[in-house]
């Protein structure tokens, strides 16, 4: 079959090129439709440092069909949800040409990172925050990155799960604001669960307006 | 399988490494093997026969198929053959390859054997570090519209071969480079009569032997290789006396039938007529564009074997079977494989239950699984 040929040699030009930091892997030898990729984050954006794992299907008419891909680590990045990883990016969608690869691919993951399409966002809520706080989302992608990705000498991979995570790196969340509302006396639990859900990263001076109303409206429901 | 996949990273650990940018231009884009059929669309680009033709017909319906390079339109009816590309790729499938690999390959071994030349390390490390420079270079682009690696580096091994080499009596072709390390009588056995001659001679000699052994065993050849070998006279003859049974199918607009009359369409064709109405679809579909490019070949091969390939498509379906596809059976067996994540969502809706204050009927619990998975 010519689908399996060329899969076969794609995984040998992958394996051929080590400098492209590039690495794919079979999960089962018996069916190579099913593939883990890796690649690092690239430099100069928060992402550096890390490694990140990315889930791949080959669809059974593969070349003609793109790759099914989603992220296996998770990402703070506009175009790829941070719940399930799945990614917004044209290639792997109606601009898939059969003349890419899955190296191809996933080199254009890399250079996803490196340049988000927040007005096409996968996630809304982590886009609204890379428009509105630049550098608020900078430091989230950053704490991501280090928790799952194992950049900075951080954990990496599965052990990064049983590792305690902070909640407001994790979501981007003012820790002032929450203390704040926790003094009203609401729980934490309570207040980050609610401002996850509305999309509030903060109130008082430099916040939306009328978000600590907000805020305090959902609490009391 | 892996003995029969060639790629062009073959001839790079070979003095002849610039053949590898040869190997890679005769090459489809698409299946990453040598041209079969090849086949030059509107915008100029060549691509198998079948692998063009597969690719316009995954196409959805609502798209207008395009070139898989350019992304120009193009239309299936306006393909036309490579013949120049076709007659090449048949002369170096058909014991080329092999042959000027084996002669690579040896020549590589006696240059080991020979004296270490300071120039020569200097040049392979000049070559290597360029390489790494295209790759890296490579890995920067934001998109994937690269030229292919392995050629680039080849190129510039050979510009740095030639600024570097020091002058000798052959220096026209990395073949005599070779010439210049190998021991003995500096002679080199051809790869297919074993007769001792000088590298020069190999590569052209080579091409009369392959030819003539191509004559003088195509009857009783063993290797398909052989059997296929195309000689220019051949194929002249073929191309200008196509039997008329091997004319190319029509396109079916298949919203425009009903189930019974595809089936029939099916059946007049003499392939399998089983299945609904989707797998008739994709099964007419596939045998057309099979059918159709083997039309395109220059030696067309039997119905018998198009039949093969047809099953053998078949088969990978049914080995792999799509999420878009699910069946009736497919439905049963999803609901067995995943029966341990709706168990636990189930247990993870019950556990919530009490937590409401009032907790009244199923359908809140439903409500709370859904909230529940939106907060994760």
């Amino acid at each position: 079959m010519s689908r399996a040929r060329r899969i076969a040699k794609e995984l040998q030009a992958v394996q051929d090129d080590p400098q492209a930091g590039i690495d794919l892997e079979v999960i089962n030898d018996a069916d190579i439709s099913h593939l883990k990729g890796y690649f690092d984050g690239p430099s100069g954006t928060p992402y550096e440092g890390g490694r990140y794992q990315v889930d791949i299907e080959i669809p059974q008419d593969y070349p003609f069909k793109p790759p099914k891909m989603k992220f296996d680590t998770k990402v703070y990045h506009p175009n790829i949800s941070s719940q399930t990883g799945a990614i917004c990016l044209d290639i792997l969608k109606d601009k898939w040409s059969p003349v890419l690869t899955l190296k191809a691919s996933l080199i254009s993951l890399q250079s996803l990172l490196t340049t988000p399409e927040p007005t096409n966002p996968q996630d809304a809520e982590v886009a609204k925050h890379y428009l509105s706080d630049r550098k608020g989302f900078d430091n989230t992608a950053k704490y991501w990155a280090k928790v799952y990705a194992g950049a900075d000498g951080g954990a990496s991979g599965t052990a990064a799960a049983s590792k305690p995570v902070d909640v407001f790196e994790q979501y981007g969340i003012d820790r002032e604001s929450v203390k704040a509302i926790e003094n009203m006396g609401f729980t934490q639990e309570r207040i980050i669960e609610v401002m996850r859900r509305t999309g509030i990263k903060k109130i008082g001076p430099g916040a939306q307006e009328g978000a600590e109303d907000r805020l305090l409206e959902e609490l009391l429901k | 399988m892996d003995a029969d996949i060639t790629d062009p990273s073959d001839w790079l650990s070979t003095p002849l490494s610039s053949l590898s940018t040869l190997d890679a231009l005769l090459r489809c884009r698409i299946c990453r093997d040598l041209y079969t059929a090849p086949m030059v669309t509107e915008c100029a680009h060549s691509f198998c026969s079948l692998c063009i033709r597969k690719c316009i017909a995954a196409t959805p319906a609502s798209e207008h198929p395009c070139c898989p390079i350019c992304r120009a339109a193009v239309t299936e009816v306006k393909l036309r053959r490579n013949q120049v590309v076709e007659e090449v790729v048949g002369w170096f499938r058909a014991g080329a390859r092999e042959g000027l690999l084996s002669v690579a390959r040896e020549g590589g071994k006696g240059r080991k054997r020979a004296r270490v030349d300071d120039q020569d390390e200097k040049r392979s490390e000049a070559a290597s570090s360029a390489a790494a420079e295209v790759r890296r270079s490579t890995r920067a682009r934001p998109t994937a519209y690269v030229v292919s690696t392995s050629s680039s580096t080849s190129l510039l091994t050979i510009t740095s071969s030639y600024q570097e080499i020091p002058p000798s009596p052959e220096p026209t072709t990395d073949g005599a480079y070779v010439n210049l390390d190998d021991d003995d009588d500096g002679l080199v056995p051809c790869p297919v009569c074993d007769k001792r001659m000088t590298v020069k001679q190999v590569t052209r000699h080579i091409d009369s032997c392959l030819s003539l052994k191509a004559n003088t065993s195509s009857s009783s050849s063993t290797t398909p290789s052989s059997s296929t070998s195309t000689k220019p006279k051949t194929l002249l003859a073929s191309s200008s006396t196509t039997p008329p049974h091997q004319k190319r199918l029509p396109k079916i607009q298949y919203s425009m039938l009903s189930e019974p009359k595809l089936r029939q369409k099916l059946q007049d064709l003499k392939i399998p007529s089983h299945g609904n109405k989707q797998a008739l679809q994709a099964r007419h579909s596939e045998w057309v564009s099979i059918w159709n490019a083997n039309v395109d070949r220059s030696v067309p091969r039997a119905k018998t074997q198009l039949l093969r390939e047809l099953a053998a498509w078949e088969e990978s379906l049914d080995r792999f079977p799509a999420g878009s596809r699910v069946s009736a059976e497919g439905l049963e067996e999803w609901g067995v494989k995943h029966k341990g994540d709706f168990r636990e969502l189930i247990a993870q809706a019950r556990r919530n239950l009490p937590k409401r204050a009032e907790a009244k009927a199923e359908v809140e619990g439903e409500a709370e699984l859904e909230s529940d998975k939106a907060a994760e």
